[in-house]
């Protein structure tokens, strides 16, 4: 059962279409079985309906109706091959080929895409139950999906379809609870800021 | 054509939607570019869009309309949420091009969700209350909505800007939109 869910602030960007791209890559993992969460974002969708409806309007070229009605007899083009399948299945298609690399004990990660322009990541992290991350701080937005396993933090207990959100400000060493491993889809934009010194000097070797 | 301009006031967006799915009606058409394409051109210079790809989106924006007219249901999304979110998502794309994801985790789409049977009230109807609501929102309530539509920072980020305190601006949100499902909620 899902317990945690994202914010207010993060559906609505969605809705709006103004949440980064690989958060809301995240946030569509949790979304996919959460009808409560889907029943929010229609209501932001009504909100842009709202707004777009109250915009004075700014004139368009005097031809612009003349040259997309030119357009209208052409053949559409072929949208993009969509695969018919639910997103965690898609986690699975991505991890083939691709190899978790050690970053700690009992600590994983696959990198999935690199630093965009926006300074985020996308990677799936795999924790071996009972283990803790470093504790850490963080300088931008991170949103994560519990994927198999669970973990829990100060904020409380997070399990398979939970979203845990970070950002500056937030504190924490989420640790992963018995059981089998803990695995998430994590987008992250700016940096942790582990709180050991060790931990901060060995930081850029594994490059998280 | 100028007759078919002239009568567009009259003439609901979802009726004219209609025409063009059912009969591909040129004229509801260009009563429906003339009554949304300039509003879409003002949401997209909102955005810090320039003219140019302001005028390239919106043209973008009424061609998928043409195309996917067969696809909208007025039970479940009224006219202007419907434009709205064929905006939205051509936005998305276009930054996604900039941007490539690996294929497969792209291709994870949205869930399409039937209408509500449980629901009281029609889209139109809930759409005429939440644009309601949204006029009644207090000011910095209704400033932070328009805030996570038009301003593409992180949340805390617009706090620093703003020089608000952090987390202001999600619990300012969550009120809009406790008080916006009240509104929808209610059976009058």
């Amino acid at each position: 059962m899902i317990r945690h869910h994202p914010s207010e602030a993060t559906l609505l960007s969605h809705a709006a279409g103004t949440l980064l791209p690989l958060h809301a890559q995240v946030l569509a993992l949790h979304v996919a079985q959460c009808p409560a969460c889907r029943h929010a974002i229609r209501l932001g969708e009504e909100l842009g309906g709202a707004l777009l409806d109250a915009e004075l309007p700014v004139a368009m070229a005097g031809d612009a109706l003349a040259r997309v009605t030119a357009r209208l007899d052409a053949p559409a083009p072929e949208p993009p091959p969509v695969a018919a399948q639910a997103a965690p299945h898609a986690i699975d298609a991505v991890m083939r080929g691709r190899r978790w690399r050690p970053v700690g004990l009992g600590i994983r990660l696959l990198p999935l895409v690199p630093r965009d322009a926006t300074g985020t990541r996308l990677d799936l992290i795999r924790v071996a139950p009972g283990v803790a991350l470093p504790q850490h701080d963080h300088t931008g937005p991170e949103i994560a999906c519990v994927l198999t396993g669970a973990f829990a933090d100060a904020t409380g207990e997070y399990h398979a379809g939970d979203i845990a959100e970070g950002d500056v400000g937030l504190d924490h060493q989420p640790r992963a609870l018995a059981g089998e491993d803990c695995v998430c889809l994590i987008a992250t934009t700016g940096f942790l800021r582990a709180r050991s010194l060790l931990v901060r000097l060995l930081q850029p070797v594994f490059g998280v | 054509m100028s007759q078919a301009i002239d009568e567009a006031p009259t003439r609901d967006a979802a009726a004219l939607i209609r025409a063009i799915a059912e009969r591909r009606d040129r004229a509801a058409f260009a009563a429906l570019f003339v009554q949304y394409a300039p509003r879409l051109k003002a949401y997209m210079r909102r955005l810090g869009a320039g003219d140019e790809t302001a005028e390239e989106i919106v043209q973008e924006t009424m061609l998928t309309v043409w195309r996917k007219a067969a696809l909208f249901d007025p039970a479940r999304a009224a006219a202007s949420t419907w434009i709205y979110t064929i905006l939205r998502n051509l936005r998305i794309d276009m930054m996604r091009r900039t941007r490539p994801l690996p294929p497969e985790l792209a291709a994870a789409g949205e869930p399409t969700e039937p209408a509500d049977a449980c629901e009281l009230i029609d889209a139109a109807q809930r759409t005429a209350r939440v644009r309601t609501a949204l006029a009644s929102l207090p000011p910095e309530q209704a400033e932070v909505v328009r805030l996570s539509f038009f301003d593409e920072r992180p949340h805390a980020e617009i706090e620093r800007a703003l020089g608000i305190p952090l987390g202001t601006v999600k619990s300012r949100l969550r009120l809009a939109m406790a008080k916006l499902r009240r509104v929808l909620e209610s059976d009058e």
